[in-house]
Formats: C-alpha cells, structure tokens, sequence
C-alpha cells in the first residue's frame, strides 16, 4: 500500500476504463483526472452514456479502471483484490443509487443498520448510530416498514441514511433523484447538502438535471469519458 | 447475521423455497420408501427364509437336477453318518445341523366313503424339535407343531382342500423306496396359516422319523441343513466342510456329498435379489438426478432474480465469500426443511406399506420370498437420505452462488430487478 500525501480525500489520475463489446473496444472514461477535497459537494454532469456511472464505479471500489490510479484517503485503491474493495467500500464510501437499492427482506431500519454489522460494530452503539440517522432523514415513523412499503423519497432518504451509517469518508450519489419526482428531489437534496454542511460529508453525485445542478459547489462536465469542464455550482453560494 | 439474512431471504422467495424444498422432499421420501422396501426384502430374505432353509446345505448332488426333485433316488445314503461326522469335526460356528426328509405325498381326505378330496404335495420330514420351521411355527392358527413327534402339521388351506380339521386325521399316501405304495392316517395336530398362499397349498410337515418309516428310508436324508451363528461365514464352512467330508470320504460307492452355502443354494434367488436391488438404485439415482436438475434451476433463477439485491450488498462492503455462505445458507435451510419434510412423507409411506405390505405378485412366491413385503426402516438410512437431500440441494445451490460471486459489483448492480 502506498501512502500519498494526505492534501485531498480522492485523488484520480489517468483514470481510463475500456469495455469489450464483442470486437469492439469501448472507451468509456479516456483519462479523467480528479481532485476532491474533505467537505466538498460535487457534481458529476453530461448526457447519458458519458461516462458518469462508470466514474463513479471506479471512484467507488465498485469497479477497476483499465489504467490510471485512484487514491482515496491516501491509499491507492485501484490495483486492490476483492476483499480489500470490500473492506474500502464498507469503511471509507457510501453509495446512494439511482433506483435507492435498499435489500428488499430488511426493513428501513435494518437496511441502515447493515453496513454497520458488516463491520462488526457492537449492538448498543448499532442502535445508537441508527436512531440519531432515522430522525436525521425524518424516517422515525417509517423505520419499521420494508422498502416496498415505502414512497420514493423515502426510500432513497432510507439511502442516504444507509450511506451515512458507517461515517465514510466519502459519499457516492448516482442520479439519487432520477427516479423522483421534482418535488421529492428537492427534499433529498436538500437533505443531502444538510448533512453535507452539517456533518462535513464529502459528496460526489452525477446527475443529467440541470435543476440539481445548483446544489452542488463544484459542477464537473464530462463528455465522452473526458471531463471537459468544471464550475461553480449554485451551492457554492449556499 | 447470515443466518437470518438467508432465512428471510428463504421466507421472501418462500414460491421457489417450496419448489426447492418439495424436490427435495418427493426425492428424500421416494428414497427412504423404496430403500426401505429393498431393505424389507432382502430382510425377508436373509433373515426369514435362508434360516428356515439353512446357511449351508448338504445334498446327494443330483436331487435339484433330477425330474423329480422329490425322488427318492438323490436321498443321502448315509445322512446319519454325515450328522456325526459333522458332529465329530465340531466347527463352533455351526449352531445346529439336521437331517430332513423331504418326499413328494398325496393327502387324501380321510373319511372311507365316496370319492374323497386329494391333494398331491410336498412333506417335509424334521425333528419336531427342528431350527428350521420358526416360519411354520410363528404362523400356526391352531394346535402344536408335531407334538412329541406325532400327526401331521398342514395349512389352514390345504386341510380345507382335503376336508380335514385340528384333532381330525388325513390320509398320507406315498410311494417308498421300493415304489410300493404306502399310506397313513395321521391326525392333524398343527394348522398354519403363512404368508404364502403357494407354500400353503404346497407343503406339509410331519415328523422326520415317521417319514422315513413310511418312505422306508431310515438313516437316510433328502438334505442335511446347518444353521451358522453368522450368515456372513457360509461360504468359508461350506468349503472347508466339503474338504473335510471329501477326505474323510462319504464311504461305499455313493457319489461324494454336495456341500452348498446359501448364496450358491439360492443362486438365482440371490442373482434376482442383487438385479431388483440394482434396478431401484437406478431408479432411485434418477430421482436424485431430475431432483438435483429441479433445484439447480430453481436456485440459479432465484439468485439470478436477486442479482442487484446482491450486488447492493457486496457494494455495501459484504465480502464475495461472506454472499456465497448467504446464497449457500439459504439452500441448506431449503434442503433442510425438504429433508425433515421428505423424512416424514417417506415415514408415512413406510408405515402405510407395513401395514398391509406390498403385494409382489406370484413370482416372488415361486423364488421362495414371500409375496407380501414389508419395508424395513433404518434409521441409519433415513438419516443417508436426508444428508443426500441437503447434500445435493447445497451442491445446486453452490453453482448458483458461483455464478454470483464470479460477476463484479458493477455487473450485479447493472442487472435488472426482478425481485
């Protein structure tokens, strides 16, 4: 493991990742580079099929970049085996998915509290971690219900709460609000820019809405797994 | 937490958990049913008719070849000879050895007036103390078997063929040695009722001594019978009685003596025994194979179905191993629950078959088996079954979470949602 000098949470260099696609080669990210620091909110946009998700993957442990490294508190993660991904995604990331992917046979409560058993935190301090995250995303009334008993937004508060739950470092949003409503995305992004000032969360989403655009203080385009832009973003403001 | 994890999983999907469980259940209970059936069989086998018919057999050679195996020409010259010299040789694993006397008899009705009832059979001459007719014994509806050696044992059908009755008498008509003809009035002292409607209608008792007063054939013997102390020691005793009576020879010019163990006895009983057994193995492996077929797809299409669910998970930091002891889990609550469930529908069967046994038809009866089986449960086997059944739903199952373990996060939480 190398140690990198500890100036940003994530730092991606040279990040390419390519597909086989039968015999063609799919170029989906062609050399992004990358630097977040502690606290930020960033927002990942381009059109679809872009690159987004695939960056996100890689920043995330979900996947391995074809060349180019990933450095994550530090530690570059992108030449790791599956357990070590395992243990990175549990310690250090949580991911907030598009379509909320919460595990259909817990409950709202149980679905927060898994991260947490994974890695072995002691009951009391379970129970503890998880009452204070209910409330935080408003879900006290609901921790009991299965996912599919609850609406969309508070499925994907049910998430965030489940991102948050194992105090990562960083937090990965893909497209959290693609499948809501505009009403009920503004409610969960404005939940996540609370926890984000409140608890100095580092966040990283992607997102094709220009409307959510604005809460982020940092806007990234990428075009055809290039990023070709950044800017101040209406949270910036905030 | 896997264990729970797995059990919800196993209660959500409860629709394949069934089909899973089910094809476990139908084969581990089709198993236990037909393994205990062959066990009630060879059982039957074993242990009721090789006793009753003895470990190891001695005989002229040519009676079982002869036309008429109930001549009296293959009778042993020397049986009583034979007895001692067996006696002398003292072997401790021959338990008891015997002299009988079988010969072919019409029984005629008794009653010196019209046109009686006959029956041509098969008596049997034995000590009325013999270890060969537990069988006999066991079934008796009436009377005593051959009380201090006197009358005539029978089966309830055949005294009604011939019109005789307990503390009646019946008319034994045989040819002896001589071919003259010979009979006897002998009052029926014993009434059997067997299993076998063939052995009923075929066979008779009386006491060894007078069979061979009325056949003129004292000292002599159609056959001596040993019973061992261990089945398993036959063929070992037959051998090294066959050496030991060859060199001490069977004097005069009479063919030396045949000395068999029961498998070679039996042969073809046994050949039958050893092809039933091998066909329902078959058969039973085939269950085993469609049942395995059954689960495997139904764990992969479970699995498959819960792809994103899984990837969630792994994405969530759960190790590729730690999922596979989940999906692995979850097959053995499965296999587990078919198992107890195969068990107990396999013990109802058994139970319904013990009751009235399982009518094998006539064939069965002319090998000498009974025609009605019983299975034979063995916990031992039921526990084999049920181990089979966990066995082989956790080895479908273990493909299944193979084939998650091999896709990458990405590749699981891209799947589509059908859970």
């Amino acid at each position: 493991m190398t140690r990198h000098r500890h100036r940003h949470i994530l730092e991606v260099q040279g990040v390419t990742k390519d597909y086989q696609l039968g015999k063609t080669t799919i170029h989906a990210l062609r050399g992004v580079d990358l630097a977040v620091s502690q606290g930020d909110f960033v927002s990942i946009v381009g059109p679809s099929g872009c690159g987004k998700t695939t960056l996100l993957n890689i920043i995330g442990c979900i996947d391995k970049p074809t060349s180019g490294t990933v450095i994550l508190d530090g530690v570059d993660v992108s030449t790791f085996d599956d357990d070590r991904e395992a243990d990175t995604r549990l310690s250090h990331i949580g991911f907030i998915f598009q379509s909320f992917n919460l595990v259909g046979v817990l409950d709202a409560r149980e679905n927060i509290e898994f991260p947490l058993i994974l890695a072995k935190v002691p009951k009391a301090e379970r129970a503890a971690r998880v009452d204070r995250l209910v409330d935080l995303v408003g879900l006290s009334e609901f921790a009991k219900h299965k996912p599919d008993e609850l609406s969309g937004g508070q499925r994907q508060r049910v998430a965030i709460a489940r991102a948050l739950v194992n105090k990562p470092s960083l937090v990965i949003a893909d497209e959290p609000t693609a499948n809501l409503d505009s009403a009920t995305s503004t409610t969960v992004m404005e939940a996540m820019r609370r926890l984000n000032e409140e608890e100095k969360v580092t966040f990283i989403f992607s997102t094709h809405n220009e409307l959510i655009e604005r809460y982020a203080r940092r806007v990234l385009s990428i075009k055809d797994g290039v990023i070709t832009g950044e800017r101040r973003g209406g949270g910036g403001a905030a | 937490m896997i264990p729970a994890l797995a059990l919800r999983g196993a209660l959500k999907h409860w629709k394949r958990s069934v089909v899973t469980a089910g094809a476990v259940a139908v084969a581990c209970a089709v198993m236990i049913a037909v393994g205990s059936l062959l066990n009630g069989i060879d059982n039957s086998f074993l242990d009721s008719v090789i006793p009753n018919s003895g470990h190891v057999r001695i005989d002229g050679g040519v009676a079982r070849a002869a036309v008429n195996p109930l001549g009296l020409r293959g009778l042993l010259p020397d049986a009583d000879g034979l007895l001692d010299r067996i006696r002398e040789i003292g072997d401790p694993r021959v338990a008891a050895a015997e002299k009988i006397l079988s010969f072919g008899a019409l029984l005629v009705e008794d009653r010196g007036e019209g046109d009686p009832r006959n029956l041509a059979m098969r008596g049997i001459g034995v000590s009325p103390e013999t270890r060969f007719a537990d069988n006999v014994r066991d079934a008796l509806v009436g009377g005593d078997f051959l009380p201090g050696g006197r009358g005539i044992c029978l089966s309830e059908e055949a005294a009604r063929l011939v019109g005789a009755r307990l503390g009646g008498t019946v008319l034994v008509l045989v040819r002896d040695r001589s071919s003259q003809p010979w009979y006897e009035s002998l009052p029926v002292t014993g009434v059997f009722r067997s299993e076998s409607r063939d052995f009923d209608e075929t066979t008779f008792y009386v006491a060894e001594a007078k069979a061979a007063e009325m056949l003129d054939a004292a000292g002599q013997a159609r056959e001596i019978r040993l019973l061992l102390s261990r089945r398993e020691d036959a063929e070992k005793v037959a051998a090294e009685l066959e050496k030991a009576l060859a060199a001490a020879g069977s004097g005069g010019d009479s063919p030396a003596p045949r000395v068999q163990a029961w498998q070679a006895a039996n042969a073809s009983v046994v050949g039958l025994l050893v092809f039933v057994n091998v066909m329902l193995g078959v058969l039973m492996g085939l269950f085993a194979v469609v049942a395995a077929a059954i689960i495997a797809n139904t764990s992969l299409m479970s699995v498959m179905e819960r792809l994103r669910e899984f990837g969630t998970m792994r994405a969530m930091g759960l190790r590729a191993r730690e999922l596979e002891k989940l999906i692995l889990a979850e097959g053995a609550m499965n296999g587990l629950a078919g198992a107890l469930v195969g068990m107990l529908l396999g013990s109802a069967v058994v139970a319904l078959l013990m009751k009235g046994g399982l009518d094998l038809g006539g064939m069965m009866e002319s090998l000498g088996l009974k025609r009605y089986n019983r299975p034979r449960p063995d916990p031992a086997w039921y526990a084999l079954c049920a181990l089979a059944g966990v066995g082989v739903c956790l080895a479908a199952t273990a493909r299944a979470a193979r084939s998650v373990r091999s896709r990458s996060v990405a590749e699981s939480l891209a799947a589509a949602d059908a859970s």
